[in-house]
């Protein structure tokens, strides 16, 4: 019963959320750079933005009922020995779910204070910036503790080869990574803050940069561990409910992985853009959105054979 | 835990469906003994065994829709309690 309303809890306060961003797209003054760009009026620059955040609103409800199927799995597990490595996933995922709705929040008012407070537009970039740092160091530390230990219950790990594979990778993903943050920067000055970020460019490499680097490379050595842990983990049952789920949090972490990496080397504006920029964050949601759903399958698998 | 228990029959039955559940399987066979033998999980003796086959072949197969696996299951469950006689 507890289990129920906290349930019925949580789908209040996502509705709400949704509900607050809607209101938020109405309510909030409008960008003129983008009415003008675009030639829009007010009423259809609101419905425009609307119709835009709607396939949007729909992977972020996936994700968050992925969310919930995760948990109700979790939850059947009280004394079991992956008891604590599903919940820090679990909690990581939760991050994911929340932290999207309440970052896109967050972020649509302080640009809609940005439109009305002179000058406090860069502000309001550099803040939606850092709230997405943080959301990628607490979403993937978690699931990466998790799932190592989760490693550590099968005996299952990355054998060297893998591990120095993924490091190589890892390494040639993190430098492309730079230069391109270099690129946007321009200047080697560390004082300068002449850039696209509205910060100093010692504050971009150490507080942007070095985070983000840090927390995909713990989430994507994270989905690693977790996919060959699915293939070598005992119980063809088992492992076939645990594939579905690990291949759909390698989805949810690459999806988020691509976008945050896309969203550091060509960082946001504050203005609607209708082109690639658009057509990129689809496909990284629609990314996102499968693997949510292979992870409500999977959970609700494996929740299955706890539950008879 | 199946490793904390000298019965050689629990800890038969328990690895005979770790083969299809994995690190679920104890606590599958656990609910089973408790909920339908109405027993401690590491008391069953061979008499429970045929009841238990029974509770274990119906749960089996809510976890899979696969007939061939619950059939090498419960041939697998037989064996052994025909080895433990």
């Amino acid at each position: 019963m507890k289990r129920l309303s906290t349930l019925s809890t949580s789908y209040a306060l996502f509705a709400l959320g949704i509900l607050l961003y809607l209101l938020s797209v109405f309510m909030l003054p409008t960008n003129s750079v983008t009415q003008a760009m675009y030639d829009l009026s007010e009423s259809q620059y609101e419905f425009l933005l609307f119709a835009i955040r709607i396939p949007i609103m729909g992977a972020w409800l996936v994700a968050f009922v992925s969310y919930i199927a995760l948990r109700q799995y979790q939850q059947k597990l009280v004394n079991a020995r992956e008891s604590e490595a599903f919940t820090l996933i679990t909690r990581g995922i939760g991050w994911f779910a929340w932290g999207y709705l309440i970052i896109n929040l967050l972020r649509t008012m302080l640009y809609g204070l940005g439109r009305e407070v002179e000058g406090f537009l860069p502000t309001a970039l550099a803040i939606a910036t850092y709230m997405n740092v943080l959301i990628a160091l607490l979403a993937f530390k978690n699931i990466s503790t998790g799932v190592h230990k989760l490693a550590q219950t099968t005996n299952v790990h990355l054998t060297s080869r893998q591990t120095q594979l993924a490091v190589l990778a890892l390494t040639a993903f993190g430098v492309v990574c730079c230069v391109l943050v270099q690129s946007r920067l321009g200047s080697t000055d560390l004082m300068n803050t002449m850039n696209t970020y509205y910060l100093p460019n010692w504050a971009v490499w150490t507080t942007v940069v070095t985070p983000f680097l840090f927390a995909w490379f713990i989430g994507l050595i994270a989905a690693l561990e977790l996919m060959v842990l699915s293939r070598r983990t005992q119980g063809v049952i088992y492992r076939r409910g645990l594939a579905l789920l690990a291949l759909g949090i390698v989805a949810i972490v690459i999806a988020h992985v691509l976008l945050q990496y896309y969203r550091i080397i060509i960082p946001r504006t504050g203005s609607l853009s209708l082109g690639p920029s658009l057509a990129i964050t689809y496909c990284m949601y629609t990314l996102g959105a499968i693997g949510s759903l292979l992870v409500i399958n999977g959970a609700r698998k494996l929740k299955k054979i706890e539950e008879v | 835990m199946a490793s904390s228990t000298n019965n050689a029959l629990y800890i038969r039955v328990v690895t005979i469906t770790a083969e299809y559940l994995g690190p679920a399987a104890e606590r599958f066979v656990d609910r089973q003994i408790e909920n339908h033998l109405h027993k401690h999980p590491h008391t069953i003796t061979a008499s429970d065994l045929r009841k238990l086959t029974d509770w274990l072949k119906l749960t089996f197969s809510l976890v899979t829709e696969d007939a061939g696996e619950v059939k090498d299951y419960i041939t697998k469950l037989h064996k052994a309690a025909e080895s433990h006689d």
